[in-house]
This record gives C-alpha cells, sequence and structure tokens, in this order.
C-alpha cells in the first residue's frame, strides 16, 4: 500500500526506496526538530530581547558559522560525511538539552538564537550534503523535490506538535522535543549506507586559495556565489523585517502560539508546493528556471511590500513566502546547480557557509549600523530587499550556459583535435626530423619527409637523399623537389638515371621539367633509353606550348608500351603534373582502356575541367579512387555541387554510386552542401543514404561553423527516438515467448532487433553531434553507458541541459530523449513508451508491426518468425500463452 | 615548438612508420592519446588475464610475450603489443616483458577503434595490411593448418534469403558483425552453384569479390598448395581479404554453393555497420595465431632457437 502511495508522488527505480524512505527520515526529522526549537528560540527571544538586537544576533551568528564552518568541514573531511552528520545531530541534540534545562535570561536567549542558527544551518547542509553523497546528479533531478517534501512535512509536524504542546505547556517546553528529534534522526543516519564520495578522506591542511581562484576564473562559481550572497542578504532583511513587525503588534504572551502558528500554516503551504508543484516544475521549467523563481516571487513580494507601507499582512506573507520558497524551489535549485560540480563538498562548503556567512554578518552589521542611528521603515526595508531580489534574478538569469559549460567539463574525455597540426618546428625539431631522414628504414624517411612537406620545410631535405635505396623514398623526394623548384639535386638526379627503376627514371624526367631544367632535357633527347627520351621529348615540347591534338591512344609515343600500360601511367602522371588545355580530353580518352582508369581519377584529382566531373561521380563506386574523385569534384567546385546535388536525386543512378554522393558533398563544407545535406536526412526514402548525409553532415558541423537549422536536426532526434522506443517494445515484445520454446527464427529477429535499437541510438548521438559541435558526444554516450551511477547521472543532466539549451520548444524531444537514454527497467520503459509509440498486445503484433520494412530480407526473416509463432500456438502441446510476458 | 611539441613530432614520426596508409590528420588524432612509458629491463608490461584495455606502440627496445606451454614470440621495435587480444576482446593471453630498457606508446584500445570505425579509409588499409602480411604467413604454413572435411548426405539447395543470413551467420569473419550487418551483407550476397569439379574462379580470373562456402566444400589451389574450406569459411582465408585470389584458383570438391559478395559492397556495408570492420580484424587475428604457433613450432624444430617473431598487423 506505502509502495502504491509513493510511486504516486516520488519516480523511484528499483533498489532506490529503501535509501530515499531513510534519507526522508532523516531530513524529516532534523527540520522537526529545528522547527520545534526555532519557534521556541524566536518567542523567547522577542519575549526577553527588543528586535534591534536581532541585528547583534545576525552577525554573531554569521561569526560563529565562519568559525564552525572549519571544524564542520575538517569533521566531513575526517569521518565522512554520514559520521559527521550523525555526530552534529547528537552535539545539537543536548545543547538543546542544555537551554532546556536553564531557565530563560536575556543572555541564555541570545545564546539559544545564536546556538540554533548555527546548529541548524550547520546540520541541514550537512544533511543536504549527505543525500547529494548517496544519489547521482540525474536521482537528484528526479528525487530532489519529494526529498524537500520530507523537510517541509518535518517542518508542518513540529509547528502542529509546537502547537499542540504550547496549549498544555510553557515555550521551554519545546527544546525536550527538539532533543528527541535530532536524536532520532542521528540514530536513523547510522542506518544508512556508505557511498564512496561520503567516505573519510585523509584529513589534511585544504588552503582556500584554490577555492577562491576557482569562483574567481570559473564563471558558473561566481554566479553561484553571487546568488548565495544575494539570497542570504534578502533572506536577513525579510526577517528583520518580519520579527520587528511581530515584535511590535503582540504581547509577549501572544509570540509563541504566533509562531507555533505560523510555522504550521507556512510549512502545510510549503509542503503543498513540495508536493504538487515542485516536481512538476523541475521537469517543466529545467533548473534554471526553477532557480530563477525565488528571486522572482521575492522581488514581486517585496516590491508590492514597499509600496504599500510595509501592513501587517503583507510582511507575514512576505518572510512565509521566503521561507517557503527557500525550503523548496532555492534549496531543491541549489541542489541540482551543485551536482556537476566536481568535489562540491570542499566549494560548497566555502559559498554555502562562509560567504554566506560573511554577507549575513555585513547584512546584520549594515542593519545594526542603521538601527543604532534611526529605526529604518519597513517599507524602506522591503524596498532594499525588493533591489537585491531583482539582483539576484539577474545574475541568476545568466546560469543556464555556465550550468551546461560545467556538465561539459565534468564529461569531457580529451578533445578531439580535428585539425592537421602545422604548428613551427623549433631546432630540437628540426634536429629529430634530419635525423630520421637519415635512418635506413623507408617508411620513418618517408614520414619524417611528410612532416617537413606538410610543415612547409621540405627545403630541409638534403639533395643527398636520392642515394636512398628504397625507390618509394626516391619518388617521394623527387615529388617533392619538383614541387619546391630547387635545382640542387640535379647533378645527383641525372647521375641517379643511370642506375635507377623506369618509375625512378620517368619521375626524374618529370621533375627536371618541372624545374625547368631545360638544358638537361636537351640531353636526355638523346638518351640510350627510349622511355627517357620519350618523356623528354614531350615535356620539352610541352614547355614550347605545342598542342596535343589527337587520339593519345593511337600516338607513336605509346606504340612500344607495354601490357601494363606503364608508359601511358607515366604520361598520365606527367599530364597530372603539368596540365595543357587538352589535358581533360585525353585524359577522359585513356579512361576508356578499364586499367587506366584508376590512374585517370588520380590524375583528374589535380586536373581537368568541368567536363570531367560525370567520370568523377562515376568513380565514387570504387573504393580505391572515391577520395581522388572527391578532390577532382572539389577542387571543381559549384558545377560539382549542382551535379552531385542531382545525381543524389538521380534515382535512375546506380545505388552503389548514389551512397557515396552524400559524404562527396560534405566535403565541399559549405553552406550550400550542409543545405543539401539537411534535405537528404529529412527527405530520401534511402535509409543507408540517409545515413551518410547524416555522417557527412556531422563532418562538415565539427569542421566548419556553418549555420545548421535546428528544425530539420530536431525532428530527426525526435523521430529516431521514436523508432528506438518502437523497436525497443517489440523486442521486449518478443523476450516474453523465448521461455523454454527458443526458435531460430525467432532468435535471429530479436538480434537484428537489438542491432536497430543501438543503429537508432547511434543516429541519435549523431544528430547531437551535429547540434553541439564543441562537444564530445560520443563521450557523453560513452558515460551513458557507464556502470557508474554517478557518470550515468552526468550523462543524463547533461543531455538534457543540451537539448533544453538549443529551443525552448524542444520539451517534447528531450521528454523523448530522456526515455531512450534513462535507466529505466526495460518494462518500465515500454510502459511509458506506450504512450508515443502504442502498446502491443502481443509478440505478433509486434512483429507485424517489422513486416513493413523497407528490406526484403528483413520482412523474410520476420515472416519466418511469425511461422514459428503461429506453429508454436498451433500445437496441441501449447501450454503457455504467447501475449506479453513479463520476463523475470 | 615547445618541447612537448617535440615529443609529439617524434609520437607522429613513429606512428607514420607503423600506420603508413594512414591520413595524416588521424596520425594527428592519435598522437594527442598518446602516454609514453619507459619501462627498465625484466619489467612486465602486460599481463596474463588481464583486460585488453589498451595496445602498446613499441618504440624502442625489446619486448616477449609468454605463455605457459607456449613457445614465447620476441618483438622488437618497431612493433605493434597486445592488438590481438584487443582486437578478439578477450583477457590476455600472454604476458609481455621487456628484455631491455624500452620506450613503449600506449593507446586505449578504444580509441583506436574509435579512428577505425570513424574513418572508412583507415578500416580498409588496416584490414588490406594485416591481411596481406597474414597471407604471407599463410602461405608458409598453409599445408600444416588443419583441412575441412567433405560434408556427408547434404545435397546443397539454392539459398534463400533465410539461408545466406545464416550462411553468413556461421562464417568467422562477419560472425562478430551482428545481425543488421549480416543481414546488409546476405542482401547483396549472390548464391553461386557449383557442382562436383566445378570452378569457382580460375587462376587470374578472381578480382575484386570475395566467397563465403554455404555449403559444400572449395578447394582453393596455387600449384602444388591446396586448401578446403568448407560451410561458413571465407575462400582464401586472409587472401580474400588482401585482394590477392587472382593468383589462386578455386573449385568445388563435392556439390556446393558459395556467397560472392563484392568487395566493394562489403566495405560499403561497414562504413553503415562499423562492426563489420570489427568482426574482419577479429577474423584475421584469430586466424592469425594459429599460423604463429605453428612457424614457432617450425622455427624450433629447424633451429631449436626461437628465433624472433616480429608480429606487427598493421605495417
Amino acid at each position: 500500500m506505502l509502495h502504491f502511495r509513493l510511486d504516486q508522488f516520488v519516480d523511484l527505480r528499483a533498489g532506490e526506496r529503501r535509501l530515499f524512505l531513510r534519507i526522508f527520515s532523516v531530513l524529516l526529522l532534523t527540520i522537526l526538530g529545528h522547527t520545534v526549537l526555532e519557534t521556541a528560540r524566536d518567542a523567547l527571544f522577542l519575549s526577553q530581547l527588543p528586535p534591534e538586537k536581532l541585528t547583534f544576533v545576525y552577525v554573531f551568528a554569521a561569526l560563529g558559522l565562519v568559525l564552525v564552518t572549519p571544524l564542520s568541514v575538517r569533521l566531513t573531511r575526517a569521518v565522512g560525511v554520514k559520521n559527521a552528520f550523525v555526530t552534529l545531530s547528537v552535539a545539537t541534540a543536548f545543547g538543546a538539552a542544555v537551554f532546556r534545562i536553564r531557565p530563560p535570561s536575556p543572555s541564555s536567549v541570545f545564546a539559544l538564537y545564536v546556538f540554533g542558527t548555527l546548529s541548524a544551518t550547520v546540520l541541514i547542509t550537512q544533511c543536504w550534503l549527505l543525500a547529494g553523497s548517496l544519489f547521482t546528479a540525474a536521482q537528484s533531478r528526479r528525487l530532489s523535490g519529494a526529498l524537500a517534501s520530507g523537510g517541509v512535512l518535518g517542518a508542518v509536524v513540529g509547528a502542529g506538535l509546537a502547537s499542540l504542546l504550547l496549549t498544555v505547556a510553557p515555550v521551554r517546553s519545546l527544546l525536550g522535543v527538539s532533543t528527541l528529534a535530532y536524536f532520532a534522526a542521528a540514530f536513523v543516519a547510522t542506518r544508512l549506507p556508505y557511498a564512496a564520495s561520503a567516505a573519510p578522506m585523509p584529513v589534511q591542511k585544504t588552503p582556500m586559495g584554490p577555492e577562491w581562484s576557482k569562483i574567481r576564473r570559473e564563471p558558473f562559481m561566481t554566479r553561484l556565489s553571487a546568488i548565495a550572497a544575494l539570497s542570504i542578504a534578502v533572506s536577513v532583511l525579510v526577517d528583520y523585517l518580519y520579527k520587528a513587525k511581530v515584535s511590535s503588534v503582540m504581547s509577549s504572551e501572544e509570540l509563541g502560539p504566533f509562531f507555533a502558528r505560523y510555522q504550521l500554516v507556512l510549512n502545510l503551504g510549503s509542503l503543498f508546493l513540495q508536493l504538487l508543484v515542485t516536481g512538476s516544475i523541475v521537469q517543466r521549467v529545467g533548473v534554471v528556471g526553477l532557480s530563477l523563481t525565488t528571486p522572482m516571487v521575492l522581488s514581486i513580494g517585496a516590491m508590492m511590500t514597499a509600496l504599500l507601507g510595509a501592513p501587517f499582512a503583507l510582511v507575514v506573507g512576505l518572510k512565509a513566502t521566503d521561507t517557503a520558497l527557500r525550503n523548496s524551489f532555492a534549496r531543491v535549485a541549489a541542489e541540482l546547480l551543485w551536482a556537476p560540480v566536481e568535489n562540491q563538498a570542499r566549494g560548497r562548503a566555502l559559498v554555502d557557509l562562509v560567504i554566506t556567512r560573511c554577507t549575513q554578518a555585513l547584512t546584520g552589521a549594515a542593519l545594526l549600523a542603521v538601527t543604532m542611528n534611526f529605526t529604518p521603515l519597513p517599507a524602506s526595508l522591503a524596498g532594499v530587499a525588493a533591489a537585491l531580489g531583482v539582483l539576484w534574478l539577474v545574475v541568476g538569469a545568466g546560469l543556464g550556459k555556465d550550468y551546461i559549460a560545467l556538465f561539459r567539463g565534468a564529461l569531457h574525455r580529451g578533445s578531439v583535435d580535428r585539425e592537421f597540426t602545422r604548428a613551427e618546428l623549433d631546432f630540437t625539431s628540426m634536429g629529430t626530423l634530419v635525423e630520421a631522414l637519415a635512418r635506413p628504414d623507408p617508411v620513418e624517411v618517408l614520414a619524417a619527409m611528410n612532416v617537413l612537406a606538410e610543415r612547409k620545410r621540405d627545403r630541409l631535405i638534403p639533395a643527398l637523399i636520392l642515394h636512398h635505396d628504397d625507390e618509394g623514398v626516391l619518388l617521394r623526394a623527387l615529388e617533392l623537389f619538383g614541387a619546391s623548384r630547387r635545382q640542387d639535386w640535379v647533378l645527383l638526379g641525372e647521375r641517379l638515371l643511370e642506375r635507377s627503376s623506369p618509375a625512378v627514371q620517368q619521375a626524374i624526367v618529370r621533375t627536371l621539367a618541372q624545374v625547368d631544367a631545360q638544358a638537361n632535357l636537351e640531353r636526355l633527347r638523346e638518351h640510350e633509353n627510349a622511355s627517357v627520351k620519350t618523356f623528354a621529348l614531350l615535356y620539352q615540347s610541352r614547355s614550347a606550348a605545342a598542342t596535343l591534338e589527337g587520339d593519345p591512344l593511337s600516338w607513336d609515343l605509346f606504340k612500344d608500351d607495354d601490357a601494363s600500360h606503364r608508359l601511358k601511367r607515366a604520361f598520365i602522371d606527367g599530364l597530372a603534373a603539368h596540365p595543357t588545355p587538352e589535358a581533360t580530353r585525353i585524359l577522359l580518352r585513356f579512361a576508356q582502356l578499364a586499367a587506366l582508369r584508376s590512374s585517370v581519377a588520380q590524375a583528374l584529382a589535380v586536373a581537368g575541367d568541368e567536363s570531367s566531373i560525370s567520370f568523377l561521380i562515376e568513380r565514387l563506386r570504387f573504393a580505391d579512387d572515391r577520395i581522388a574523385a572527391r578532390s577532382g569534384l572539389l577542387r571543381l567546385g559549384d558545377p560539382a555541387l549542382f551535379a552531385l546535388t542531382a545525381a543524389l536525386k538521380d534515382d535512375q543512378l546506380d545505388r552503389r554510386i548514389r551512397i557515396h554522393v552524400p559524404r562527396s558533398i560534405a566535403a565541399f563544407t559549405s553552406q550550400k552542401a550542409v543545405d543539401v545535406l539537411l534535405d537528404v536526412i529529412v527527405h530520401d526514402k534511402d535509409g543507408l543514404i540517409r545515413y551518410k548525409a547524416l555522417l557527412g553532415l556531422e563532418q562538415v558541423a565539427l569542421e566548419r561553423p556553418l549555420r545548421i537549422d535546428s528544425a530539420p536536426v530536431l525532428a530527426e532526434i525526435a523521430r529516431n527516438s521514436l523508432e528506438y522506443l518502437r523497436l525497443f517494445a517489440v523486442r521486449w515484445a518478443l523476450t516474453g515467448i523465448v521461455a523454454g520454446r527458443k526458435r531460430l527464427e525467432i532468435e535471429l529477429v530479436s538480434e537484428l532487433l537489438d542491432d536497430k535499437i543501438r543503429q537508432a541510438r547511434e543516429r541519435i548521438a549523431r544528430l547531437l553531434q551535429i547540434m553541439h559541435r564543441g562537444d564530445d558526444i560520443q563521450a557523453l554516450f560513452a558515460a551513458l553507458d557507464s556502470s557508474d551511477p554517478r557518470q550515468h547521472g552526468r550523462a543524463v543532466e547533461f543531455l538534457d541541459a543540451l537539448i533544453r539549451d538549443l529551443d525552448r520548444r524542444s520539451d517534447r524531444e528531450a521528454a523523448m530523449l530522456r526515455l531512450v537514454v534513462d535507466n529505466l527497467l526495460p518494462a518500465e520503459r515500454v510502459r511509458r513508451a506506450a504512450e508515443l509509440v502504442g502498446p502491443f498486445n502481443d509478440a505478433q503484433a509486434a512483429l507485424r508491426e517489422l513486416l513493413r520494412d523497407n528490406d526484403a530480407v528483413v520482412r523474410d526473416l520476420v515472416s519466418r518468425a511469425l511461422h514459428s509463432i503461429e506453429v508454436l500456438t498451433s500445437s496441441p502441446n501449447h501450454a503457455v500463452p504467447l501475449q506479453l510476458e513479463s520476463p523475470a | 615548438m615547445t618541447t612537448s611539441d617535440s615529443e609529439r613530432l617524434r609520437r607522429e614520426l613513429l606512428l607514420r612508420s607503423v600506420f603508413t596508409q594512414m591520413p595524416p590528420a588521424a596520425h594527428v588524432r592519435l598522437v594527442d592519446r598518446l602516454e609514453e612509458m619507459n619501462v627498465d629491463a625484466g619489467e612486465t608490461i602486460l599481463e596474463y588475464g588481464e583486460a585488453p584495455s589498451h595496445i602498446l606502440f613499441l618504440a624502442e627496445g625489446k619486448v616477449k610475450m609468454e605463455a605457459p606451454a607456449e613457445p614465447p614470440w620476441v618483438l622488437t621495435a618497431v612493433a605493434v603489443v597486445g592488438v590481438v587480444d584487443a582486437v578478439l576482446e578477450r583477457p590476455r593471453k600472454r604476458n609481455c616483458t621487456t628484455l631491455e630498457p624500452s620506450r613503449l606508446l600506449r593507446l586505449q584500445a578504444s580509441d583506436w577503434f574509435d579512428l577505425m570505425e570513424d574513418n572508412a579509409q583507415v578500416a580498409r588499409a588496416v584490414i588490406k595490411n594485416i591481411a596481406t602480411q597474414l597471407h604471407r604467413r599463410w602461405q608458409k604454413v598453409a599445408t600444416r593448418l588443419p583441412q575441412s572435411e567433405p560434408p556427408r548426405g547434404i545435397t546443397p539447395a539454392m539459398p534463400d534469403s533465410f539461408d545466406k543470413v545464416l550462411a553468413l551467420r556461421n562464417s568467422a569473419f562477419v560472425k562478430r558483425a551482428g545481425m543488421q550487418a549480416q543481414v546488409s551483407l546476405a542482401s547483396v550476397a549472390e548464391p553461386v552453384m557449383l557442382g562436383a569439379g566445378e570452378t569457382l574462379f580460375a587462376e587470374g580470373a578472381a578480382s575484386g569479390d570475395i566467397y563465403v562456402v554455404a555449403s559444400g566444400l572449395i578447394e582453393f589451389a596455387q600449384g602444388d598448395l591446396k586448401v578446403r574450406y568448407r560451410s561458413g569459411e571465407l575462400v582464401g582465408g586472409p587472401a580474400a581479404l588482401g585482394q590477392m585470389l587472382s593468383g589462386y584458383s578455386a573449385r568445388a570438391i563435392v556439390p556446393s554453393v558459395a556467397l560472392r559478395i563484392a568487395e566493394q559492397d562489403f566495405y560499403d556495408r561497414a562504413e553503415e555497420h562499423e562492426r563489420l570492420t570489427r568482426s574482419a580484424l577479429a577474423y584475421l587475428v584469430s586466424e592469425l595465431e594459429p599460423m604463429l604457433a605453428l612457424e614457432s613450432q617450425n622455427e624450433k624444430e629447424a633451429t631449436e632457437s626461437g628465433a624472433p617473431l616480429a608480429v606487427d598487423p598493421t605495417a
């Protein structure tokens, strides 16, 4: 029964119930004790001392907290969060007992006030730290609202008890109840498990310096600190205003019952907020929206109070609003805002306690200074509170971006440097490279040459490299020499001509032509080697701007060519290096020989005009030529992009070519390319082509800061999320029919579904990557699969923050994504998904859904699985119903 | 450039030496993810039974990989260490100990696989490189590898799509690719029915296709070298993935069915289903181990000296 009721209010998952109830009880008892003590404290103080003395209390309490804070932090580090809480609860219980025993006097009520403030602040903070250490960020987000209601419930019970007790007993008796509540909280806390993050840490001196610098350096921390300071300043002002007003209109006998009733009404309102409003508001407005609610309501309330002259009802209302929101929205918002902060205990101790208390002391001191000179007008105090509230609102409004940045940092796995680094080379690096050039291993030499070339330092490659034995090294060196136009290698090159392979000989001739070594080419026209002689002639005639006419396949030049077309290939290479106006025509003519098409594609990567576009698109089909074809198309610019776009829309084009068009379009990394790819992702019927367009768009998004319309990407995220949930539901339905009747057909379909589910999730990740280019979404999704619940929780929160940040219209997508990535039990995910994809009554219905798949092989597998189920159901031995069952 | 930039450069040179066909941007991406290890002689750097979370590049020095009752493998720089277990996703099968002071670079296996999955060109180059090197080893030991026997009493029929999926599911080289990839390959696999003695491809005639035996028994031959493949096996083994079938012929020993998959189709599918690449790699490295065992045995028999065997599946 309890389970049923609890589930109505709290989104509990498997294994969370017991832990939740215990933390809930600890919070309830702690706040109960505090509420009862606070009622006694306020009534006793105002019955013994004038309200102006409150200003001293604020200062003393603040200074006391500054002293107590380091002790509390040290205690936490020494014994762990849990043991620290237990110790402090027991100490508070003893303190309350002492005040219960001693008769009230001005000094004792003053001390009681300070003690009550110190103990409540330290204990409640400690209590939330304890909850934070036991829950992940995602759990906190889900459970914080309900958990906070434990505190409000404690306050309601405490206020109710105080009201009842004060009808039969004096105010001091409340301190006995408070003692018992604190003892009970300590006892329940001992029953909580240890969390790794809540365990003791070696006690060590922790200088505040790094934390201060973190607050100054990290915008999010700076804002959290400013919010904490502004929040406490508003609270002190409102509290003073409220107590001064109450003291001025009530007798000392009326104070106790009034404070008890006030607490009761206030906390009932808070409980209502907590149970019925906070949770849904957190889900609806997000963390940042929630954190802005309190300053917005308080600013409006304080402004109205100031404008209307601070009437009693409004002042009490303002104080009630401050207390209620502080214990509900503000508390939950603070928990969520701190969730992504690493080592939050240390930073939080500084912000929540030191900064907050210093501000409290300063505000108290300011009030003291004012009240020593004159009695401030309540309306003026309300006006100041309103101004501070507005400031708080302004600071809070900028939290969103920093909140995401912090989650980003928490999940960051090291950025991927996708840009090719071309840093300058220093002396040491050059030494390393020159040393590598002298090594015997050709791959090391090649690597060093390439590094030098890519960094525009290829002139450092010595001409002596031509003494190397390896052909690959020689060819690459000649290629680089030719490009650099240097001539210091020419002599060595000519000598090498006499003892090298045909490939190297052709390379030497070509390079001589490149560096315009006409005298050397002239000499080579008389060379004994026919190939060398022919190429020398060819390059010389080209230098003389002679045109190359006719069909190259019938040229005399190639009449002695061998079966592997060695001469023609060399000519194609030469033409690519020194293109003539007829180069495209000649190359495309060579391409009529199948054996030369790859060479032509390589040549057209660097030479040729628009008439080569069709050929290059055709070559996309072949993996070996694809890179060259893409380079050629890219070089040709818009006409090529236009042709590729047309090819993509051409249903008659061979699918083996079409599937490579999206990535080729992506290579253009232009706005036009982005628009085409987005259109393909949304409208193309072919799943593989859509997927390739997605990969291409992701590549463009990561390489160039081009505008990418978020609407279609969001729509695709929604579509893939729905697909994921649909497949998941089908898979789950199939799980129900396996027991004892394992059939191959069903097994195959189940495996297929598992893969499709994985694929849908991967596509969601890629779409998110397109929208959030600066983040490593792969790392984020890896964290979603993490077995560490904290890592998983952070990832879920970050994902939610990312999608909310993008667009206010994305609530639906965010909800679907959360359903995809959250760590739900399968049955629970299916139950929730049913609202979106509809329920499947049985396995057959689930499989029939799959019969609509575009892939014939998939349809065949599914129909066999369906048949298999029908055979099973018609079997006389069939005893177990095939309807959706709940597997163990 | 700073000192660390010089170090980056050294690493880049090493990577370029090991992964010769990899695009420069891929080298740069990997450089950032390498961790340097300087290890004294006699230290254990990989332990039997541990998770294969990373691979090591041996930049300088010499290491020995040992397993109980197995001949040791001695690797010298430059070599890749621990890649077999990482690809097969199994606990380490050998301890690795340095024989002299060595410098190694450590890379998370997941980063390595991410790179291959992100870049089809890299994946293809790696598969071809490993296949080519394996094929060289295979040629030395092929006749000593276990030979398949003809299946009994099964008359093959023209397979439908379901049969093709089943055949691919049983095939070692796509077994780990997942059902979706297998279904995708089945849709482009063309069945070839062969009677006993019929030729699947003649020497010099095979080009750009790979063949999986769906049923029956197929003999793969070059001169005196003859190896038989049965249902689920890739005709030619590593040679098929290294584009070296043209040097061989293949014929059916008994009535058989082979599935012909164009190499282009295979890599096109691998771009969509990245686990195909992983599966092909796993197949290749699983083929490597029995060959290394046979090679070690050969060496032992010939010289009793245990000559070094450099395992560099990416060179």
